[in-house]
């Protein structure tokens, strides 16, 4: 089950300018919530304040789970070591392998386990850090724009991973991009942060069920067009 | 493109050839204008290396255990120190001065008083190779630690990972080229600390090359001089070899 997460009055300022100013919202359970926003406007150290990797200047984050996965915009591996040691980070150790080798074959990276990160493409590499994110079987789920990266059907492809992993664990996915049309294709929620005072909460509708229609992606670009 | 690169390259090899051809010619130029107790003739000293093969043998060995056991401590040293600056603040600021020394110490001005407290002999070329090499090992290990960049980190801290699990699986690893790097330059400089040392604190029994070098040329062989030179720069070169070949063998696979 996904854990539900709320920020109450959140601030965080790095070197005294404030990034995130008594920021508040809930995250639902089992949901999926994207943060939208340009760069530099405070959405990557939201997801960093939520994961708890960043000492809040006042406010708290309440629900935070034991088990998060974190998927950063680099794959972040080591190189030295294969994709399935990589993944083997996430689990405590001694663990089965086989676990990992499972959360790989999910990811369509069935026979790349020994494969060091070097000898893998930048799709490939991208599997393997959502394996890493997803072997543990999260409560919470955190992704910092995963697809920036990405040519388009890599895209397709991890996206549709992403909303199969979703289902299968129930977990909670909170999502931050600059990219609308990829919040209007997954977003249960959507919370655009473009920096103090701007802020926007939408829920989408019920009826909007993923996988969404065309005409529903556009309907909700057109709304988030006329907030940001 | 290949072409391009394969056609690219001989002209390089051949560059370096011709390059070393022209300085032995210089050199030969040279040593005629000089005279021959000033500067030999390149075929002199060759000549010297081999008619005292035994003796210049004996301290190339002599030389080759003090630079590699000096560096050998300055790497244990320099990895140990950067480690626990790592590790912790305060020792960080505890070891800054004497890091700081360590650099700034003049080998020449510090090798007679390590003749006075451990005698003749080896122990004082050891020291002053592995003075000599410490710096380079310890402050590319330090920046080694702190290569990991800041997702690398993060998800460190994600995982629950303790300190020592953060140094042992991610800091170290990461640091390895960095250290490699400092290795090679301070594989060159343990050579120079070891012959400084030798120059002051060896007797000649068993032969050094520094010794060889002090004592060729105050009595008027420099071609002698020149041939234990050259199995200094041979040393030098051998153990940089080395340490690339080492550092192939272990993060050759993943790194560069």
């Amino acid at each position: 089950m996904g854990a539900a997460v709320e920020l109450q009055a959140v601030s965080w300022r790095p070197e005294g300018a404030p990034i995130l100013d008594a920021f508040s919202f809930t995250v639902a359970p089992g949901s999926i919530t994207v943060v939208l926003g340009r760069s530099g406007c405070g959405k990557s150290s939201l997801l960093r304040v939520i994961a708890g990797l960043r000492t809040l200047a006042t406010g708290q984050v309440a629900g935070r789970p034991a088990r998060m996965g974190f998927v950063f915009q680099e794959p972040a591996l080591l190189p030295w070591r294969s994709a399935i040691e990589n993944v083997e980070l996430a689990l405590p150790a001694g663990s089965p392998s086989a676990l990992a080798v499972a959360a790989l074959e999910a990811v369509g990276l069935a026979g790349h386990g020994a494969a060091l990160p070097g000898a893998l493409s930048g799709g490939q590499r991208m599997r393997v850090s959502f394996a890493r994110a997803l072997v543990s079987r999260p409560e919470l789920l955190l992704l910092d724009e995963p697809f920036a990266a990405l040519d388009s059907a890599t895209v397709a492809d991890m996206q549709r991973l992403l909303l199969q992993a979703q289902k299968d664990l129930g977990c909670t996915v909170l999502l931050v991009t600059h990219d609308r049309s990829l919040a209007a294709r997954l977003a249960d929620r959507i919370v655009v942060l473009e920096g103090p005072p701007l802020r926007v909460v939408f829920d989408v509708p019920a009826s909007m069920a993923r996988p969404r229609s065309p005409e529903a992606v556009g309907e909700l670009l057109r709304t988030l067009e006329a907030w940001t | 493109m290949s072409g391009t690169r394969a056609s690219g390259k001989a002209p390089l090899g051949l560059a370096a050839v011709i390059s070393v051809a022209a300085g032995v010619v210089v050199w030969s130029v040279a040593a005629s204008a000089a005279g021959p107790l000033l500067l030999p003739q390149p075929t002199e000293v060759l000549r010297a290396l081999v008619a005292n093969r035994m003796s210049l043998g004996a301290a190339l060995w002599e030389t080759s255990v003090a630079a590699v056991g000096g560096l050998a401590v300055a790497a244990t040293l320099g990895v140990l120190a950067a480690a626990a600056a790592w590790w912790n603040r305060g020792l960080q600021q505890a070891l800054a001065p004497w890091t700081v020394l360590v650099q700034v110490v003049p080998i020449v001005a510090i090798a007679p008083l390590l003749v006075v407290w451990l005698g003749y002999g080896r122990g004082v070329s050891m020291c002053t190779a592995s003075i000599a090499a410490f710096y380079p090992v310890f402050s590319s290990a330090s920046s080694g630690l702190r290569a990991p960049g800041v997702e690398l980190v993060d998800l460190f801290r994600l995982l629950g990972a303790s300190r020592l699990r953060e140094l042992v699986q991610l800091r170290a690893w990461a640091a390895l080229p960095a250290l490699f790097a400092g290795l090679r330059t301070a594989a060159g400089l343990s050579v120079i600390g070891a012959i400084v040392g030798e120059f002051v604190g060896s007797n000649g029994s068993p032969p050094s090359l520094g010794y060889t070098v002090l004592f060729a040329s105050r009595s008027a062989h420099p071609d002698e001089a020149f041939a234990a030179i050259l199995l200094a720069a041979f040393l030098a070169l051998t153990l940089g070899t080395a340490l690339g070949w080492l550092e192939r063998r272990t993060i050759g696979r993943w790194y560069g």
